[in-house]
Order: structure tokens, then C-alpha cells, then sequence
């Protein structure tokens, strides 16, 4: 028998959800841009079953993916479980078999994957799209290929045996002026090893390049940033340990006495060129973007001075500090001509942003001008009455000038707190912020989801899409457009019984 | 009864178990704060908090987003538009 009760959110909006779901030609309020020809794909997860123990980090739900699939102003959804190995031997189980965040030693007894980790994966990080293929990641796994129209589980791809990881980051960056797609995975050969491997994928999907890199401790390289001269890794102070998995732990804690490493890889180069660069304790979850500039790389992210993550815990035993998880966004210089192994961190604006920030994608690793994510605004209202209390939300989209530190916002509602969004050009000549932004948003009030199409230079809102429902929580989403994915066109519901009056 | 008072009813009545729960775990937390994490929301995903340092997400004890829809609607056009109810 399935039991919630027991859970973090027996009740409310964050209750499990656990139904896959299909609306064809969903509620539109606004008009949607007609340039719009694409879908919005959406990763996350949610238990389908309890966890095995209380003290679980939320990334252990079970991978699920959804898509808004728009055209000529219309919007299909769809929403599918990706089908791990995890979840369909859990529904034939009709239990939960594994154990807490990428732990196999505290799996159910009769399900032993400590030499196959990977088995664990609940995929429920990312989407990707490259060489006409979508993807979901998670970290932990190589990629599990989707189909981009019906959402089904392709299973996991390794190219063709090229890619020799374990592991592949939710994080791959595509390269908009080779079109080649960098992707790595740490812990590349098992739990807790220190090999950070990295391959170079073809426009045509091919594995081009590997390079290997041992990394100084290690720790999580959840994102990387991308310039036409390297490939750039954060190494932050997320530890983990075989000690620390026997013991029983999740996979991750917090250890403020690491230093912040980044590693620099020439991509005219190999693994063994790496150079690393030497900073004080912060965490770089997600980048923004970096380019070149003569001797110089510029790298900018949102960056937090202490642990973001209250569910990963401190390894000191000291209690989560809120004020050290704040983000703001921070621009660092490392100078190749000096022999120093240290850089320059700016704070480019003391306001607190979300981590989760996007550009315009065809400015990947090129000099660029805005950042695209979201805030809580205290400034605008929350209808705690009708929404629930207590509850931070991210309640305002922002494009931030990193030329000028212009900002200009977008408030989505009262009752809202919105999601990781997309940046989407006009076209593919548009200059660069000359576009829509596209992100879900969670209406507590009504319980339901809501897809916001915002014009991202007026910063205005063009189009709202409701579901009828609330829909699983996301991680990460992406716009494919459909020069990027083959994309069906909008559907209807398939009947192959009898006609009437034939 | 009338069937408008009858439904402002029926929901304050599947609110009513939401309440006791919420507020058990409030005695138990104060009682013993180890014996009873807290139910906290992080960037949207539900856990556990230990150490009483997460932000807590308190549902309202029912649906209240259409209230004020309710209230503008007279008894007869009220029934007009939800004959279904």
C-alpha cells in the first residue's frame, strides 16, 4: 500500500502527484507569438514511491518529463515517468527498493547495484537536444534517450560505445559557433573516484574527442562554462566518501573548509593541461556564461559564499544557514599571462537572484549582454490567504544588463512562484534579447500549473497557458524549437474503434 | 438546507481533517524537536528539515481561490451557472 501521510507534504501543492497526463489544445489566455514553433521541455521529479528513509534529499524523486509542444498558437501537453531501471523495478516491487540520494549501500537488501551506481539513477535532472536527439539527464547515469513527441523511454545512450563514462552532467554546454556539444561526467569510473572525463559530441552525434582529468578532491560538478579557448569546471565543497556512503549517508555534504577550484581544460589541448585556479569556499551550482577576453576569461554565475542545499547536510553539524545560501550574481577574472593561482571575484549587483540562470543560447562561450532568471521580489504582493503561508516564492522574471546593470522585471502573479525559464530568439538573426521568454509557473491558489510567454525586451506578458492541474515539480527546462528536435505537429486523441453511422 | 449553503459547508468540511494534523505536528515539534522534522519546501521540492532551519509551506485549509467569485454571485445565479454542484 502506497502511504504519503508520512511525507514532507501529505497535503497542499507539493503532494505527490504520481499520473502521467495528456491536453491536447490547452487553455490559452494572450495570444501566442506565432514565430513560436517548439517545445518547451521540462525535467523534474516526484515519488512514486515514499522514500526508503525520511531524511532524503528531494533529488531522489523518480525522473519525469513534460512538454509543452506549441505551434501556430496552439499548445499540446504531455507529461511521462522516465522509465529507469529504478522505476519499473520499484512499480513490479510495488515498493521503494533503493536507497537514500545516490547511496546504494542503503538500498533494500535484496537490491545490490554498489558496483553499478548508475542502476540507481532516477533521471530527473535535465532535457537535452543535440543531433536531432532529446535526452534526459541526471548526473549519476549516462543519458536516457526520449522520444520528443510521445515522451516514451528510449533508454540510455552511450554513442555508439564512444562515450566511456559512467556518468554525464545534467549540464552539457553546446558550442552555437561549431555546433559540437561538451559534455563530462565525474565520478566517471564509480562511485567516489576522482576522474572527471570529458568528450566532445558532432553536430552529427559522433564522439570526436575525450580528454580524462583528475580532479584536486571530489566534490560535485553539477555545471561547467564553455569558451572557445577551454572547457571550465567548478569544484566546490560538496564531499562525499566510500566512508561516508557505508556509514550510511547521502551522497553529498557540505564542507566549508574546502577551497572553491576551478579547472581550466584547452579544448586544443588534453587532460593533462589542465590548470587550476584557487578561491575561497562558495558553491557554484549553476554558470552563466564565460568567454574570452586576450589573456583573460571572464566567468560569470550566481554564486552562493555557503550551501544552498538545506537537505544536504553540513559536515560539521551545524545547522543550515539561509543568509550563506543567498545567490548573487558575480562576475570572475582569471589572468593567464600571471603565473598566480588565483582570480578576481566581482559582486556585479548586491540583489539576491535565484540560481538558475539562462542567456540566449547563441551566445554560449561569446561575449554576451543579458542574463535571464528569476527573484522574489518582496516588493510585490503574496495573497498568503489564498496561496498558503510561509513559503518563499520566486515570484518575478528579471533580464539583467552585465554590460550596464540595467534590470528590468516581469512580476507573474501573487500567488505564483515561477520555475526555471527559457530565453527564445525571434529568429535566428535576431539580435541578441530580441525574443520571448517562456517558464512555468505554479498558481498555489488554484493548484495548477502555467505555462508565461513574456516579451523579453518589453518584458511584458504576451500569453498564458493553464493546465488543469498542478503538475510535477521541475528542475530544469529548455525551448527546442523545431529546427532543433523532429517534432510531430499538434495532435488529437488517436481512435481506431468503430465509426458512427458508417 | 439550501445547496449553496450545503457545499460552503461539505468544503469547510473536508478541510476540517487538514487542521488537527498540522497543528499535532506543531505540539510534537514543540514537545520534542528531534522526534518530529519539519515539512519544508526548497526551489519547490518538499523534505524533511532537521534541524528546524527550512522554510515551511502551510497549505490553506481549503481552496480559497474562489471566493470572492462566490461571494459576488446571487443564490439564483449562482445556481444558474452551477446546476451541476
Amino acid at each position: 500500500m502506497v502511504d504519503f501521510t508520512q511525507g514532507p507534504a501529505p497535503a497542499g501543492f507539493f503532494s505527490p502527484l504520481r499520473f502521467e497526463a495528456d491536453v491536447y489544445d490547452c487553455e490559452v489566455e494572450g495570444r501566442i507569438p506565432l514565430e513560436l514553433d517548439g517545445a518547451f521541455v521540462r525535467v523534474g521529479g516526484d515519488y512514486f514511491y515514499p522514500p526508503s528513509r525520511p531524511d532524503d534529499a528531494a533529488f531522489s524523486t523518480d525522473g519525469y518529463i513534460s512538454s509543452f509542444r506549441i505551434k501556430n498558437g496552439g499548445v499540446d501537453f504531455r507529461g511521462r515517468w522516465i522509465k529507469t531501471p529504478r522505476f519499473m523495478k520499484n512499480l513490479a516491487a510495488r515498493k521503494q527498493l533503493y536507497g537514500v540520494y545516490r547511496n546504494p549501500f542503503t538500498a533494500d537488501p535484496s537490491n545490490n547495484y554498489v558496483d553499478q551506481p548508475y542502476l540507481g539513477t532516477v533521471m530527473n535532472t535535465a532535457p537535452i537536444a543535440h543531433h536531432g536527439k532529446l535526452y534526459a539527464l541526471k548526473e549519476d547515469a549516462q543519458p536516457f534517450e526520449m522520444d520528443p513527441n510521445t515522451l516514451e523511454t528510449l533508454g540510455p545512450w552511450n554513442f555508439d560505445g564512444a562515450y566511456k563514462a559512467q556518468t554525464f552532467s545534467a549540464h552539457p554546454k553546446v558550442d552555437p559557433v561549431s555546433g559540437e556539444m561538451i559534455c563530462y561526467g565525474y565520478e566517471a569510473t564509480g562511485l567516489c573516484t576522482d576522474d572527471l572525463w570529458i568528450y566532445v559530441v558532432s553536430p552529427q552525434g559522433k564522439v570526436t574527442k575525450e580528454y580524462r582529468v583528475k580532479v584536486p578532491y571530489v566534490s560535485v560538478l553539477h555545471d561547467m562554462v564553455l569558451t572557445q579557448k577551454y572547457m571550465i569546471f567548478p569544484v566546490y565543497g560538496y564531499v562525499t566518501s566510500m566512508e561516508r556512503l557505508r556509514a550510511g549517508n547521502l551522497h553529498w555534504a557540505w564542507d566549508k573548509s574546502q577551497p572553491t577550484l576551478w579547472g581550466f581544460v584547452p579544448r586544443d589541448g588534453s587532460g593533462s593541461d589542465v590548470r587550476w585556479f584557487r578561491g575561497p569556499a562558495s558553491v557554484v551550482m549553476h554558470t552563466i556564461n564565460a568567454f574570452d577576453d586576450g589573456n583573460k576569461v571572464i566567468v560569470d554565475a550566481p554564486i552562493s559564499d555557503g550551501n544552498p542545499f538545506p537537505f544536504f547536510p553540513q559536515i560539521d553539524g551545524s545547522p543550515w544557514s539561509p543568509q550563506l545560501a543567498r545567490h548573487t550574481i558575480r562576475r570572475l577574472v582569471f589572468d593567464f599571462a600571471s603565473t598566480a593561482d588565483t582570480y578576481q571575484e566581482t559582486i556585479l549587483d548586491p540583489q539576491d537572484v535565484g540560481d538558475l540562470a539562462r542567456i540566449d543560447d547563441r551566445f554560449i562561450s561569446l561575449p554576451y549582454k543579458y542574463v535571464y532568471s528569476m527573484m522574489s521580489d518582496p516588493s510585490q504582493p503574496y495573497d498568503a490567504e489564498r496561496a498558503g503561508a510561509g513559503n518563499r516564492v520566486a515570484n518575478t522574471y528579471f533580464r539583467y544588463d552585465v554590460t550596464n546593470g540595467e534590470w528590468k522585471k516581469f512580476f507573474v502573479g501573487d500567488v505564483h512562484s515561477v520555475q526555471e525559464l527559457s530565453f527564445i530568439p525571434r529568429s535566428a538573426t535576431a539580435p541578441e534579447g530580441d525574443g520571448f521568454i517562456i517558464g512555468t509557473a505554479s498558481n498555489y491558489a488554484d493548484m495548477r500549473t502555467e505555462l508565461v510567454i513574456v516579451d523579453a525586451m518589453e518584458m511584458q506578458e504576451l500569453a498564458r497557458v493553464f493546465l488543469p492541474f498542478r503538475m510535477t515539480p521541475q528542475v530544469h527546462a529548455r525551448w527546442y524549437g523545431a529546427n532543433e528536435l523532429p517534432l510531430a505537429e499538434l495532435g488529437s486523441v488517436p481512435y481506431t474503434g468503430r465509426v458512427q453511422g458508417a | 438546507m439550501k445547496r449553496r449553503f450545503f457545499l460552503q459547508g461539505l468544503s469547510v468540511a473536508t478541510a476540517v481533517p487538514v487542521a488537527p494534523l498540522a497543528d499535532a505536528k506543531v505540539v510534537d515539534a514543540a514537545t520534542d524537536p528531534a522526534s518530529r522534522p519539519q515539512g519544508a519546501v526548497f526551489q519547490q521540492q518538499p523534505y524533511f528539515s532537521f534541524d528546524g532551519t527550512g522554510e515551511r509551506y502551510t497549505p490553506p485549509a481549503a481552496n480559497k481561490s474562489t471566493v470572492d467569485y462566490r461571494a459576488s454571485l446571487g443564490e439564483e445565479e449562482f445556481l444558474r451557472r452551477h446546476w451541476f454542484s
